[in-house]
């Protein structure tokens, strides 16, 4: 028996009158305006509105007469659905958040709304909208004393709810991990997507000269002359650039990492300051990308990501441009098992094969779509497959370069990338279930890729033979 | 790690649940072809069509949905569920139990008719694969009861 004399063993359903308000509540009537439309443009609303009142109400009863609910000590129990109909079990060590809600509706009839939440997944695993208070305190409290009798050692956000604040331990030393000076900063605005978003602000300008009467090719072409529209150019470029760059500075302005106790902590902005904070005990997974753009000068960007904890936690930051031992230093405080990050084994040279065969396919394809659109000439033909097939292979062989996997101390590098590189960085431990997946195309090559799903995305270990990656699948869902 | 000793096949109740679903957009099709010959006056040819989408159809069908359904194959472990599934892209997943979140069992009218349900565990990973589409409903909820009791306790994150 809970408290209060209330059994939440029995399944029982949730308020009849939270069914009929809801018709009445703001969805409800939000749902009655388009029969509404339909009712003033016929000119029948009172059959119109009456109809609908039935349907909505006879609807809404049904769906009620169908949810039943009912917790009986382990796992709760919601049964639900008028057509498909859906039985849903949440064991009780799984729940993370419990929320009482009581909106005007709740209150005047003395109800009120549950929200129970999981990990992942987005929104509520299980809504009650409308039980009487007393089976909501009920069910909060049963839910609570459960799942701390379940897993006692679990910190979260309704100790605080219980007991009041908890005043806040004395604040540790705040360790400066990573500072971009300005001129990568710089260097940040021109390889970034401000040259993209600058280059189309200049377009519209130009645009808006247009509609000004002016004719910018007319102006540069037949009074200042040919020679001068390179100068023009000369001068467009560098100003563009630089535009970027510095869009690129002030918006990053004084990027630092730091982390302080368990928080990793990535501030920057001039104009507008930004500080995002992740709880590094709960890093899901990183990434490090190194863009096409930034390989000669040996940068990457950094992305962490974690489970976000709570209200106001990111749930990744994106720290740009560092070198290899700034890329380490921030791992090692985020992932530790991740550094020092091993040499990646290459993929098979089945995998090769494929990345070159698709390359040639994909370059005759492209040349054969020009041919039949362009109507080429037996020249232009020549061309294309003298470059565009050969450009096809190129990219399918830096496509294969691209591929790379390693497993050190429990923890995947996984890199893909034809132009660009990006390597993820994956703890097994924080692997929620695995996929060994073969193409047709893989499995005439013996090859498979696995995919590891995270809370939050997936990452996959591509094109390796079907037998590592089944190992690696079997590996990673052990507990 | 799956091995194929005691995978177990979907029921053959599933294939006709999904050769209805399949067949009742292919009569709706070969419907809107009648309705389009006859509409522009060439019943004849309506009439053909509407045959021919509903013959062709019907033929693929029974032939795709047999093929998945050989393809498809489960295994309730001790500590996870196995699923292999998939004619052009094979896939093999694994779904460990201690990362499971929440259980649900699934059913539409059709599948209720069949004496059929989904069974679906959901871990935090959205992209998790750890549907089984066609199951006994009788037996369904019991495999339930069996993988709550193997879901325990423990870190899920």
């Amino acid at each position: 028996m809970a408290p209060g004399g209330t059994d939440l063993r029995a399944p029982r359903r949730t308020s009849p009158l939270g069914a009929l308000v809801d018709v009445v509540s703001v969805d409800g009537l939000r749902n009655a305006v388009p029969a509404l439309v339909v009712a003033v443009s016929f000119g029948r609303v009172a059959l119109v509105l009456a109809i609908g009142l039935v349907v909505a109400v006879a609807s809404s009863v049904i769906a009620w007469s169908r949810r039943l609910w009912s917790f009986d000590g382990d796992v709760l129990h919601l049964d639900e659905g008028v057509f498909v109909r859906n039985q849903r079990r949440i064991p009780v060590e799984r729940i993370q958040h419990v929320e009482l809600e009581r909106r005007l509706r709740h209150q005047l009839l003395g109800l009120a709304a549950v929200r129970v939440e999981t990990a992942g997944g987005s929104g509520a695993e299980l809504r009650l909208d409308a039980v009487t208070l007393a089976e909501a305190e009920a069910l909060r409290a049963v839910l609570l004393r459960a799942r701390d009798a379940a897993d006692p050692a679990v910190p979260d956000a309704w100790d605080v709810e219980r007991h009041g604040p908890v005043p806040p331990p004395p604040a540790p030393p705040s360790e400066v991990l990573v500072r971009l000076p300005p001129s990568r900063l710089l260097l940040s605005g021109i390889t970034g997507p401000e040259v993209a978003a600058v280059l189309a602000a200049l377009a519209f300008g130009i645009d808006a000269l247009v509609d000004l009467g002016i004719d910018p090719e007319e102006v540069a072409v037949d009074d200042i002359g040919r020679s001068s529209v390179v100068a023009l150019v000369a001068v467009a470029i560098p100003a563009w650039l630089a535009v970027a760059g510095l869009v690129g500075l002030v918006r990053r302005w004084d990027l630092t990492a730091s982390v302080r106790g368990d928080e990793l902590r990535v501030t920057y902005g001039l104009l507008q300051r930004h500080e995002l904070v992740l709880r590094t005990d709960r890093v899901q997974d990183a990434r490090v990308s190194e863009r096409l753009l930034l390989r000669p000068f040996g940068r990457a960007d950094l992305r962490v990501r974690s489970a976000a904890s709570g209200k106001g936690d990111a749930s990744r930051v994106d720290i740009p441009l560092l070198a290899a031992d700034e890329v380490d230093r921030v791992l090692a405080r985020v992932l530790p098992a991740a550094v020092p990050r091993p040499v990646l084994a290459t993929a098979p040279s089945a995998a090769r094969r494929r990345a070159l065969a698709r390359g040639a396919v994909a370059g005759v394809a492209l040349g054969g779509a020009v041919v039949v659109l362009a109507w080429a000439t037996a020249w232009s033909l020549l061309v294309l497959v003298a470059l565009v097939v050969p450009a096809g292979v190129g990219l399918g062989e830096l496509s294969y370069r691209g591929l790379g996997w390693a497993e050190a101390r429990g923890v995947h590098h996984s890199r893909v990338g034809a132009l660009g590189r990006h390597t993820a960085v994956v703890p097994s431990a924080r692997v929620q279930s695995a996929a060994v997946v073969a193409s047709w195309f893989q499995r005439r090559r013996g090859l498979a890729t696995t995919r590891l799903d995270l809370a939050g995305d997936a990452v996959g270990v591509v094109d390796r033979e079907l037998r590592e990656c089944r190992a690696i699948a079997a590996r990673v869902t052990t507990a | 790690m799956t091995g194929t000793t005691g995978l177990v096949p979907l029921e053959r109740r599933v294939l006709s649940l999904w050769r209805m679903r399949a067949g009742l957009v292919l009569v709706a099709v070969a419907a809107l072809a009648l309705a389009a010959g006859a509409g522009s006056g060439a019943w004849v040819a309506g009439l053909g069509s509407a045959l021919a989408i509903g013959l062709g159809g019907g033929l693929l069908v029974r032939w795709w949905t047999a093929l998945v359904w050989r393809a498809w194959q489960f295994r309730i472990g001790d500590d996870a569920l196995h699923l292999r599934h998939g004619v052009l892209v094979r896939r093999e997943s694994t779904i460990p139990f201690h990362r499971v979140q929440h259980i649900d069992l699934e059913a539409g009218p059709l599948e209720r008719r069949l004496g059929l349900t989904s069974l679906v565990l959901r871990t935090a990973s959205a992209s998790s694969d750890s549907t089984i589409p066609g199951i006994d409903a009788t037996e369904a909820g019991e495999l339930r009861e069996r993988i709550l009791r193997l879901v325990g306790a423990g870190d899920a994150l």
